[in-house]
């Protein structure tokens, strides 16, 4: 790549702030609303008072309530598919190499199907998972929520595993004596790190922003306890949506650092190869 | 101080593989002596690597037995057969220092921790490459990556190495100097080892049996000098090394070729025939009458190679000592000169 030339340095600035503007000011005003009263423009904390200040209220444990049954959710829907999308990509990659478009078919298939039309499906399955298999306990659709992320693990992982020499990696491990499990857990998932780190981004964040599917189907998660308050406190719905994104984009950021730390110590960007 | 191991025999017998139509192996056999290596050499998709494989455990056989140090493994799981491979690839772990790398494969095998760490500096010092254990793979060189894999394999004290055409990724000074290694570690350490490879001047030089392939068949095997000399086939001749076929006509176990005689080896045809000649085999003197005429000459350090056109339009390569081709010049006329070496017809 060329040396970047001052013409092209502002170029970069210019749409660097353009994104900046674009993505910040909706954050700053959702700030600005929930300190300012709507009708009055008066100018008070209230509404974060009221969320750090100590008290209860209903409001509170719904939101409370909504966010544990979200993060469980995320959890719940990361392990999941993971367990289930990286063994099966692995195998198909290794062994039934034919059936490759057709897992990914499979995988893709939610991206087309709306999630208006996907609860209409979902309804009489939960519907059997509440009242005979398990119960109505939010926390079940995560079952749902992992087939909402297929298709983003799947593309995650896909460029992870197009980017190592899975068959030789993995043929090198056997040969030494590693078991399949080993094979997976110490020699293919350390090396997909990035992959891995990317599938766990997009589920948390499909699962916190999921709406439609808890709405549908009558349970709480963090959205729904967000519209709920929204109704009747716009203000306070407006402080959880911020630190919600504020939490989000921090343990991304973490998560993030972690990786790109682990990356350059195992590849940094400047080789210093023998010759 | 080079520490052996106990060197195991190996039979692969009948081994057949085949992929839709393609027979990779076809009824395919072959004995590892304890502590020989033995090369695999065909051209590409002969079954030389399935052949490997199917020892290693990663590729099924259709029929056929493969038995390591007297026991029948071949419905073993790779991970449970006491084998080790280096692979065409760089096949180091990337996640894992070059000692790390030897560890984890010492640490599947259930070496207790507190050997590992001696086990790894010994065979870093065995393949040269002593003080490296810290380094990531990308911080090493193509040669030094195949040397820590072998270290890796050989720490582990494998019944049986493989070694699936390690060399071919790297420049030619490093393969020459790493092909050396690789026998003089192999030969230090006395383990059997089998080595695939397309490249005859590398199993000529390293193995101390090749088996030829072709088409999943082992049409010969024998010591390098014999493979060479006494090709089994036409096959054989052509793919090891250079043959010139010279239009004679064979009866009695000789064949009549420019006016001279030729032994021949067993399994040679009668009646018209192409007869297989080495170009070293043939001499030139010149002479106004020859039936030769110089088209080019070449010089490669120790030996020269001269290129003559027959009477009949036939191109006829001779390899002569460095300095015998001294004045000849392209027009020159030649007679050829035929040893009297067995050479094979078709």
């Amino acid at each position: 790549m060329g040396p970047v030339t001052p013409r092209g340095a502002w170029f970069r600035r210019i749409v660097l702030g353009l994104a900046l503007v674009y993505f910040l000011v909706p954050l700053a005003s959702l700030a600005d609303f929930s300190v300012r009263f709507p009708l009055t423009g008066k100018v008070d904390a209230a509404a974060w008072q009221a969320l750090f200040g100590g008290g209860e209220s209903d409001k509170l444990s719904l939101l409370r309530e909504g966010l544990t049954n979200s993060l469980i959710m995320a959890v719940m829907a990361v392990v999941i598919s993971l367990g289930l999308l990286l063994p099966t990509m692995v195998l198909v990659r290794l062994r039934l190499p034919r059936m490759i478009k057709v897992i990914e078919f499979v995988c893709l298939l939610p991206l087309t199907v709306p999630a208006v039309v996907l609860v209409v499906g979902l309804a009489p399955v939960y519907l059997v998972i509440s009242t005979k298999i398990l119960d109505s306990n939010t926390i079940w659709l995560a079952f749902a929520y992992v087939i909402l992320c297929l298709p983003y693990v799947y593309r995650a992982l896909d460029s992870g595993l197009r980017a190592i020499d899975l068959k030789t990696l993995s043929e090198t491990a056997r040969s030494f004596g590693a078991s399949w499990p080993t094979v997976l857990m110490r020699v293919l998932v350390p090396n997909l790190r990035s992959a891995l780190v990317s599938s766990v981004f997009v589920t948390l964040a499909v699962v916190l922003g999921e709406f439609t599917i808890a709405r549908m189907l009558a349970r709480t998660n963090l959205q729904t306890a967000l519209f709920e308050i929204n109704l009747s406190d716009g203000q306070i719905a407006a402080a959880v949506s911020l630190l919600i994104l504020g939490g989000t984009i921090l343990l991304m950021v973490t998560l993030d650092l972690i990786v790109a730390l682990q990356e350059r110590r195992i590849r940094p960007s400047t080789r210093s190869d023998v010759s | 101080m080079t520490e052996s191991v106990t060197s195991t025999a190996v039979t692969l017998s009948h081994l057949t593989r085949t992929f839709g139509k393609v027979k990779a192996l076809d009824d395919f056999s072959l004995d590892l002596a304890p502590g020989e290596l033995v090369a695999l050499l065909g051209p590409s998709g002969c079954g030389k690597t399935t052949a490997l494989r199917a020892l290693a455990g990663l590729e099924g056989v259709d029929s056929g037995a493969v038995v390591v140090g007297g026991r029948d493994v071949t419905r073993l799981p790779a991970n449970r057969r006491d084998m080790a491979m280096v692979f065409q690839s760089y096949s180091l772990f990337p996640h894992l220092t070059v000692a790390g790398n030897i560890e984890f494969a010492l640490g599947l095998r259930k070496v207790p921790s507190r050997r590992r760490a001696e086990a790894v500096a010994h065979n870093l010092e065995l393949v040269g490459l002593g003080g490296h254990g810290d380094r990531y793979p990308h911080q090493l060189s193509g040669g030094q990556q195949q040397r820590v894999a072998l270290a890796r394999a050989l720490a582990v004290r494998p019944q049986v190495l493989l070694l699936d055409e390690p060399l071919s990724a790297l420049d030619a000074k490093v393969r020459v100097q790493l092909r050396d290694e690789i026998r003089r570690i192999q030969t230090e350490v006395g383990i059997t080892t089998l080595f695939v490879t397309h490249d005859q001047e590398e199993a000529l030089v390293i193995a101390d049996r090749i088996g030829v392939m072709e088409s999943g068949r082992l049409v010969q095997v024998g010591d390098p000098r014999e493979i060479y000399s006494r090709p089994a086939t036409p096959f054989v001749a052509d793919f090891i090394g250079t043959t010139n076929a010279l239009q004679g006509h064979a009866i009695d176990g000789v064949a009549h070729v420019l006016g001279q005689t030729v032994p021949l080896l067993p399994g040679s045809p009668t009646g018209p025939v192409s007869v297989l000649i080495r170009p070293e085999s043939i001499t030139l003197r010149p002479t106004a009458d020859g039936a030769g005429t110089v088209v080019s000459t070449g010089f490669m350090g120790a030996t020269s190679r001269v290129r003559v056109t027959l009477t009949d339009g036939t191109l006829v390569l001779v390899q002569l000592r460095g300095s015998t081709r001294d004045g000849l010049v392209p027009g020159d006329r030649v007679a050829l000169e035929l040893a009297s070496i067995p050479a094979l017809a078709r």
